[in-house]
């Protein structure tokens, strides 16, 4: 018991010292090292622009909604609203995963809509690989983390691709943004 | 049938026919001496005495006559008194006869004697009474015509009866002479038969007696020089007996020493039972100790189970208590994150607060990654109880094991001390046994002494059996030869 403090104190002060140290740093040496968040869709590892999205929560209960949109998954209250949530999977075509999705993502706009997705695995700065849109469907651009590489997902595209088959008009700045 | 009887029964036979023979001898011959002693005597003692009393009869009558005569001539009475005495002698000299005479013929002449002297004295008596009456004349006459021819018929018939008697007595002579002659006749017929008799039966007996006795005389012979093989083998035997017997004395003896071998032996095997059995229940005494040390193995086995299940437990609460640090750092992370988000959303015034809300979500991701390896160290720390909570209950069972070993330890060593008792108490009995067996063997080795002394004069005697066979042999030998030249003769 007298070594815990031996062990947990180097630690914990390498936390405080971390934390205290990026506050020393210049605020502008970090605009390229902009981080992305990491997530997983049924067995598969993306990225979503923090700038794209509105929220990152845990999905909690998701109510079943009868829609003649086989993506979506029902609806949640999320930060005192009621939000429709789609199927991430789903909407990438992706086959579902065996947990189910307990994650969201709440994509801005006048109607916010939530992307169910099965994991959260993080936010990092990750190398960019190239500006050329993916050869997959809603994937903008790919970035290396660490050995693995991962799609960022267009989350402005797969909110216009719901408001369209929900036949949701969107502002045009919003779009734009 | 004669043939199969034995010598004595023929000898005794023939002896008995020969005694029969003498008694039969001798009975005739006293028979016929007392028919010629009877004759003789009845010749003496009847016919003489009747001619004699006849005689007597006679003279009594003539002097009957010669006193009547006297008293006619001379009146007197002296005549008279002779005249009666000599009818006393008369009437004496009949009753002899009347005794003596045996024979009818003898009775009728005594009657007719009687009755002839009868009337002649009645005769007399007249006679007389005229004589005293001095009537000579017819005294005289009377004499002439009755008394005389009265005294003739006596006379006559006194004659006739002495004839008689006279002829009795020369036919009882050539009687007694017939009969002598007929018992010496008969006497020697009976010798000569038992002569013969006796020469045949000895002829028999010598004849089936040297048969019998050559017969006996060759089974001798035969049966000595069995007797003589016998004699010898039994001699060879009984030197081949008292050669074993010698062995077997040597080996009794050999016996003896290997029964006081293991005598000691049965007694070192008693001392070492005794300190087994000490051994044992020192064993046993440990053994309980052990067990009891065991136990106290089980009991601080058991109470480390404890501790480690409240280890566990605790491990788990450790578990609950980083869950819900790690559910504080996700949710931080999360508000972090969209803290992130806002800040982005408030462009250039949401910059600063963007580092706070990355430097936050770093801690939190830091937090969260250490909660990970609390927790890994948490899994390990249950792993490891849960590993120390199965080897431990692995050694509980071990002790238990142990223990319930120890029990059969202690049975195995209370049987030992059981067994070792038995052994001892055995091993006692053997040695007993075995100085009853050493003593019994002696009394063999003294037997089997005394058994060769006993083949060693058998020995001797079978040698002394030969000799005396052989001498049998040579007796037989000489008997048959005898027995032949007897039989030759």
């Amino acid at each position: 018991m007298s070594e815990d403090p031996i062990v947990a104190m180097p630690t914990l002060a390498k936390f405080r010292a971390a934390f205290d140290h990026s506050f020393s740093v210049p605020a502008d040496s970090r605009k390229d090292r902009e981080s992305v968040i990491q997530i997983r869709v049924a067995s598969e590892g993306f990225a979503v622009l923090p700038g794209q999205i509105a929220g990152l929560a845990k999905a909690r209960k998701i109510v079943p909604l009868p829609s003649r949109i086989p993506e979506l998954l029902g609806v949640a209250a999320l930060r005192g609203s009621l939000i429709p949530v789609y199927d991430l999977a789903a909407l990438l075509g992706i086959p579902p995963g065996v947990s189910g999705p307990s994650w969201l993502l709440l994509v801005p706009g006048d109607t916010p809509i939530g992307l169910a997705f099965d994991g959260f695995e993080g936010q990092q700065a990750p190398e960019w690989l190239s500006q050329e849109q993916g050869a997959r469907q809603h994937v903008r651009q790919l970035v290396r983390i660490g050995s693995a590489v991962r799609a960022v997902l267009d989350i402005p595209g797969i909110a216009e691709a719901i408001r369209k088959r929900a036949g949701i008009a969107e502002p045009a700045k919003e779009r734009e943004q | 049938m004669i043939g199969s009887w034995t010598f004595q029964r023929k000898v005794t036979a023939g002896f008995a026919v020969m005694v029969g023979l003498a008694a039969l001898t001798a009975a005739i011959a006293v028979y016929a001496l007392q028919t010629v002693v009877a004759s003789k005597d009845r010749l003496l003692g009847v016919n003489v005495h009747n001619l004699a009393n006849a005689e007597k009869l006679q003279a009594a009558s003539n002097e009957h006559v010669a006193a009547f005569r006297g008293f006619l001539l001379l009146m007197e009475n002296r005549f008279l008194d002779q005249r009666r005495s000599a009818a006393q002698a008369f009437e004496e000299s009949f009753r002899r006869l009347d005794q003596g005479v045996y024979t009818p013929e003898g009775h009728r002449l005594l009657s007719d004697i009687q009755k002839a002297q009868v009337e002649f004295t009645a005769v007399q008596e007249r006679i007389i009474l005229l004589r005293k009456a001095k009537n000579g004349l017819q005294a005289t006459i009377q004499v002439e015509q009755e008394a005389v021819p009265r005294r003739e018929r006596v006379a006559a018939t006194i004659q006739a009866f002495i004839e008689r008697e006279q002829n009795l007595l020369d036919e009882g002579k050539r009687d007694s002479t017939a009969r002598a002659s007929m018992a010496s006749t008969l006497l020697v017929c009976l010798a000569a038969s038992m002569v013969v008799f006796a020469a045949a039966t000895a002829v028999f007996l010598g004849r089936s007696l040297s048969k019998q006795i050559g017969l006996a005389v060759q089974h001798v012979q035969s049966s000595s020089a069995e007797l003589q093989t016998s004699a010898n083998q039994q001699a060879s035997g009984l030197k081949e007996a008292a050669t074993a017997m010698n062995e077997i004395t040597t080996t009794v003896s050999e016996l003896l020493a290997t029964s006081r071998q293991i005598a000691d032996s049965a007694q070192q095997v008693a001392r070492i039972a005794e300190d087994t059995a000490k051994a044992a229940r020192g064993g046993d005494e440990t053994v309980l100790q052990s067990q009891e040390s065991m136990e106290g193995i089980r009991r601080q086995v058991d109470l480390v189970v404890t501790h480690m299940l409240n280890l566990g437990q605790k491990s788990q609460q450790i578990g609950g208590v980083l869950d819900i640090i790690n559910e504080l750092a996700e949710q931080t992370n999360i508000l972090s994150i969209n803290a992130t988000i806002e800040a982005a959303g408030a462009g250039e015034h949401g910059k600063r607060f963007a580092v706070v809300g990355e430097e936050i979500r770093k801690l939190a991701d830091r937090v969260s990654g250490s909660t990970k390896e609390i927790r890994a160290l948490v899994e390990e720390v249950r792993t490891a109880v849960h590993t120390t909570i199965l080897a431990t209950e692995t050694g509980s069972k071990a002790v238990d094991a142990g223990l319930h070993r120890f029990e059969e330890v202690t049975r195995g060593f209370k049987e030992i001390a059981g067994m070792v008792g038995t052994t001892t108490q055995a091993a006692r009995e053997i040695g007993l046994s075995t100085k009853q067996q050493m003593t019994a063997v002696e009394q063999v080795n003294t037997a089997i002494s005394g058994a060769a002394q006993a083949s060693r004069e058998a020995e001797a005697s079978s040698t002394q059996t030969l000799q005396t066979a052989t001498q049998l042999a040579q007796l037989s030998h000489n008997l048959s030869r005898l027995i032949q030249s007897r039989t030759a003769v």
